[in-house]
């Protein structure tokens, strides 16, 4: 009894502690809740209380959908009778959340342990292959030179409004400048399904042959070739 | 000093057109018989401005006014695709602060175009529209934008500016023909 009592206090707090200007329409709103709070404390039977609690919840609901047309801030309240009222039931559902945050936390240690044990075997790895320098300091000097060759060439197609950044996020590639067109003209022409026989590429106006390379048509970083469709 | 200006100008041009321009488009500098190239004298190609754009706000313009704007829409298709019209521009000693003259080849067919071939537009006048700033690519796309849309006010030659005056279906006839005759150079 009093513990139930003791719950609903809270609520009451909520309403009284209302800023200036609100006060007239609490007065109103305060006042059934509390004429009904004092009716129902005198008629003392435990099936009464209940049903106590039933009406206050509705009423107090009641009021806050009233409030809620006007002021924002009162919803709160009656939400946390609700909660209050079902406490029991929260507290089993709030142990099953607190059994699987902790299953969570230790999923959590041991992925760490896994990303651990992978980064040493990768720092084994690393010291490993430093151990054997000999060989790569043979191979670094050959791999610079390939990258300085490579060349990033965008295709423009005729549609480039739509589908030019499309193309310029799948097609663009690192070619390296020794490569013939061809190996290109085939990767763009698989990638938009069109037949590489209906395609003419052209750059600076001229007809690109498969068999010719960037370095023979003197092309730069980031030049365009721009994509024909023959209409057949 | 100024010529040290204007290639550097020219220079900077070329790289950013390498790096992006409107597709169907050409321009580079000349490339003289012995190798060297010309910073001064660019030939370029314009391409006959495509329908597509109106068939997009064809379709939106359905939605909103229905069925007979559709009429409307069909006379203002352009004419000139499919011509990539070839087109030279001379750059001056004092560009950017002069613009360049810009010639189709002689006898070309537009209101706006003189018999020699040099286009009339404002932002090519030094003493109109022409300002320090204004690229290559933005000529360029001017005079694709003029080829579709001419300017009465301001006729260069009195075949194409009657034409277009006085009789539109021999002028659009005349348009397509030209077209044809400057198919693409691929």
């Amino acid at each position: 009894m009093d513990n139930s009592n003791d719950e609903f206090e809270p609520l009451f707090d909520y309403t009284r502690v209302q800023p200036a200007s609100v006060i007239c329409l609490d007065d109103d709103l305060d006042g059934t809740p509390d004429f009904a709070s004092k009716k129902r404390r005198i008629s003392d039977t435990t099936d009464e209380k209940k049903q106590d609690v039933n009406s206050k919840d509705v009423k107090v609901i009641d009021c806050g959908g009233k409030e809620e047309e006007e002021e924002d801030w009162l919803p709160p309240p009656p939400k946390n009778l609700d909660a209050d009222s079902k406490s029991i039931g929260e507290d089993s559902t709030l142990k099953a959340l607190r059994l699987e945050r902790q299953e969570l936390a230790s999923f959590a240690r041991s992925a760490d342990d896994v990303v651990r044990a992978v980064e040493e075997s990768v720092r084994k790895d690393l010291s490993a292959s430093l151990q054997s320098s000999p060989k790569s300091v043979a191979k670094q000097p050959v791999e610079p030179q390939r990258e300085r060759a490579k060349l990033v060439i965008s295709i423009q197609d005729k549609d480039e409004l739509k589908q030019f950044r499309v193309y310029m996020s799948c097609i663009l590639k690192l070619i390296q400048a020794d490569d013939k067109f061809e190996r290109l003209f085939k990767i763009y022409a698989d990638k938009t399904n069109l037949d590489v026989k209906n395609l003419v590429f052209c750059f600076d106006g001229d007809k690109v042959t498969p068999d010719q390379t960037p370095t023979s048509l003197g092309m730069e970083e980031s030049d365009i070739l721009e994509v024909h469709v023959k209409s057949s | 000093m100024s010529g040290g200006i204007a290639r550097g100008r020219l220079t900077e041009e070329r790289k950013s057109w390498r790096k992006n321009h409107p597709h169907g488009f050409v321009a580079k500098p000349e490339t003289l018989p012995e190798g060297t190239v010309n910073l001064m004298v660019w030939h370029c190609t314009i391409p006959g401005k495509a329908g597509v754009a109106y068939e997009l706000t064809l379709i939106v313009l359905l939605f909103v006014f229905g069925w007979h704007i559709y009429l409307i829409m069909g006379a203002l298709q352009t004419d000139w695709e499919g011509g990539y019209y070839p087109l030279t521009m001379q750059f001056s000693e004092d560009y950017p602060s002069k613009p360049p003259k810009c010639k189709f080849p002689q006898g070309f067919f537009h209101p706006n175009v003189y018999p020699s071939g040099t286009v009339c537009l404002s932002i090519l006048n030094e003493d109109s529209g022409w300002r320090p700033a204004i690229t290559v690519k933005q000529i360029l796309v001017g005079i694709q934008d003029l080829l579709d849309t001419p300017n009465p006010q301001d006729p260069a030659q009195t075949e194409g500016y009657h034409m277009f005056i006085q009789d539109p279906v021999e002028y659009k006839k005349r348009v397509r023909q030209q077209a044809k005759q400057y198919p693409p150079l691929v």
